[in-house]
């Protein structure tokens, strides 16, 4: 079973009514480590009860962390995708806490090729352990990591096609980073392993101080429509998800929203293009002097996030560091 | 099998026989309670019942007409209908005075449902303007709304149902009564089993008919399964609910907006400002990936404690 083929709407508290009552609405996410397994929300078990199809996205497993990701987490998430029937379980290309820290936010991964053989081998571990397919996300990435091996979208391409992974394409997040970290919509795209797409995020977002933000909190801007076209032209029609985290406005504005995205998937073509593929080397062998490496790295970055007073790695660009601690603290200023 | 004349046997063996009829009474009694509340409707029918009931219809029939008025303010204040001024309610609307039938009033002006214009009718004409007040004075309306229910097959008839239902019961007491007599007529003690009588007695009158029929609490069962998440909306971001979606939140889960909390006081009234924490939902950890997303979410679900058989709005 794969997600539906059309619009849906991220599952909250403050979205259970519009989902419940909207004709049409494809499908549903829910984020994970909201969920109680054995006790889900009423609102929720019902809706699922009546027939809602509803994607396990996951927020906490740090697959791109230098360490395993802890057993009892992919348990869990393995236990809330069998309690809510998702045909598929999505996570994220990145890492939430390193040395000790916990970032409550996620950091971009290098995309060097020692990370990229950590996270085929995490990615697999967990796909092991799921009872359904895994899709893994692109993020918006406050910073990027000075020396980079590889483009963001060919080091998806090599992760997805060695493991056999599923893509979550965050158009939102994807247009965050070509305004922030700069690049071209156009080459990206076809370097992308946009074959593999089992479902796609889009978002609101907002330029604040100097950087895009993906809030999750405004309105889905046109640039990122712009996008989404682009990607479907690519893709034919794909699942789409609306992500809205906070600031859910009055329900007509959210209905807005959902129309126009499904006016530009009911305009997607149905051709699909294929992405290029197998180019890839060799990747390093020596798990534990890649992982000590990956460790210290991250571990640093980390503490200077986390503590202004760190320096933060050679080579990370202090604009965006700041960014990264602003996005952060806002975070931490909520809970 | 020897037939066993009840009237001879002795103290303790009558109190084990009648004791073990009482069983049967009770039991022929809620069998009796089942059959009374008759079917159940196909869906199709549920369905048409359901577009037929306004929130306010749904609030009178889960919990009374007291609910239904709070009900109703909750909706019409959403409205702009009512307004409230230091706990009062005021009427934005001009309201004619015409019929005190409210259901018929609804009927003719289908712009609100009975219980709105009653309250409107009372808060605008009659200068009513403290919610208590229009609960007090609502005798008529409950009757107008519950004579429509049992006309939509959702409430029972009482008349027929009280005589079948207590037949039993009475009829098993006063065997024991006759015993009593019996017992005192020889010089016996009798002591223990009018005890046992009088708690048989209180215990019946304790078994109260279903005011709903089956259809009734069919039909209360499926709205409230069908709007767990609006309970979750209503207490999480009120804003993206309509009037009427206010209203039938108030009506099934008692969640009122914040606003209302100065003239809606009745027992179990969840102001969304101070819900507690959705059941099962850890609001801290709801956010997805965005950069703002650390999620005010004070989540709330409403577990429904309104049973359908505790339907007070069928009370004659």
């Amino acid at each position: 079973m794969t997600l539906p083929s059309g619009v849906g709407l991220g599952w909250r508290p403050e979205t259970a009514w519009l989902i419940d009552s909207r004709p049409g609405l494809a499908f549903s996410e829910v984020v994970a480590e909201a969920i109680d397994p054995r006790r889900p929300p009423p609102a929720l078990a019902a809706a699922i009860e009546r027939g809602l199809v509803v994607a396990t996205h996951g927020v906490g497993l740090s697959l791109g962390g230098a360490t395993l990701p802890a057993p009892a987490r992919i348990r869990r998430l393995a236990a809330v995708a069998r309690t809510l029937r998702s045909p598929v379980v999505s996570e994220h290309v990145a890492f939430a806490r390193a040395g000790g820290t916990e970032l409550g936010h996620f950091l971009p991964v290098a995309f060097t090729r020692g990370q990229l053989a950590v996270l085929i081998d995490h990615v697999r571990r967990v796909m092991d352990a799921l009872p359904v397919p895994l899709a893994l996300e692109n993020i918006a990435a406050p910073l990027t990591w000075p020396g980079d091996q590889l483009a963001e979208a060919d080091f998806l391409a090599e992760l997805l096609d060695r493991t056999g992974a599923g893509l979550l394409l965050d158009v939102a997040n994807l247009h965050a980073n070509l305004l922030n970290h700069g690049g071209d919509a156009a080459q990206t795209l076809a370097r992308l392993p946009l074959d593999r797409v089992a479902y796609l995020h889009v978002a609101g977002g907002a330029r604040i101080a100097a950087l895009w933000r993906d809030t999750h909190a405004h309105p889905i801007v046109e640039p990122v429509f712009d996008l989404l076209r682009a990607v479907l032209a690519r893709t034919g029609p794909r699942p789409i998800l609306l992500e809205r985290d906070h600031a859910f406005g009055r329900r007509a504005e959210l209905e807005a929203e959902l129309d126009h995205l499904a006016t530009v998937l009911a305009a997607a073509p149905a051709a699909t293009v294929a992405p290029p593929r197998g180019r890839f080397v060799a990747l390093p062998v020596d798990d534990q002097v890649v992982r000590a490496h990956l460790a210290g790295l991250q571990a640093a970055l980390a503490r200077s996030v986390v503590d202004p007073t760190v320096p933060p790695p050679a080579g990370v660009s202090p604009p965006h560091l700041a960014e990264a601690r602003a996005i952060l603290g806002a975070k931490r200023a909520r809970r | 099998m020897r037939w066993v004349n009840p009237w001879s046997l002795r103290g303790p063996a009558f109190l084990a026989f009648w004791l073990a009829g009482a069983v049967a009474a009770l039991a022929v009694t809620l069998a009796v309670r089942h059959l009374l509340a008759g079917r159940r409707a196909p869906p199709d029918e549920l369905d048409r019942l359901r577009a037929r009931l306004h929130a306010t219809d749904l609030a009178h029939l889960a919990h009374g007409v007291g609910r239904a008025i709070e009900a109703a303010v909750a909706g019409l204040v959403h409205r702009g209908s009512l307004t409230i001024e230091g706990g009062a309610l005021r009427a934005t609307e001009r309201v004619p005075a015409t019929s005190r039938d409210y259901v018929e009033r609804s009927r003719v002006d289908p712009t609100y449902a009975p219980a709105e214009h009653y309250v409107l009718d009372k808060v605008r004409n009659d200068r009513v303007d403290r919610v208590a007040r229009l609960v007090a004075n609502a005798g008529a309306l409950d009757q107008q709304l519950i004579k429509r229910r049992r006309g939509d097959g959702l409430c029972s008839q009482p008349s027929a149902r009280h005589v079948w239902l207590y037949s039993p019961g009475v009829a098993w007491i006063g065997v024991g009564v006759a015993k009593v007599v019996v017992g005192l007529a020889r010089g016996r003690p009798v002591g223990l089993l009018v005890v046992v009588l009088v708690v048989a007695g209180l215990g019946l009158r304790r078994i109260a008919p279903r005011r709903l029929t089956a259809r009734g609490a069919q039909l209360l069962r499926a709205v409230q399964r069908g709007a767990h998440g609006l309970a979750a909306t209503a207490r999480t971001a009120p804003q993206q609910l309509s009037s009427t979606e206010h209203a039938l939140a108030y009506a099934l889960f008692g969640i009122a907006a914040p606003a209302l909390a100065s003239v809606l006081h009745a027992p179990g009234v969840v102001h969304v400002h101070a819900a507690p924490g959705l059941a099962g939902y850890s609001a801290d950890d709801g956010c997805s990936s965005g950069d703002d997303c650390a999620s005010g979410c004070a989540a709330g679900d409403a577990s429904c404690g309104s049973g359908a058989a505790s339907c007070g709005g069928c009370s004659p």
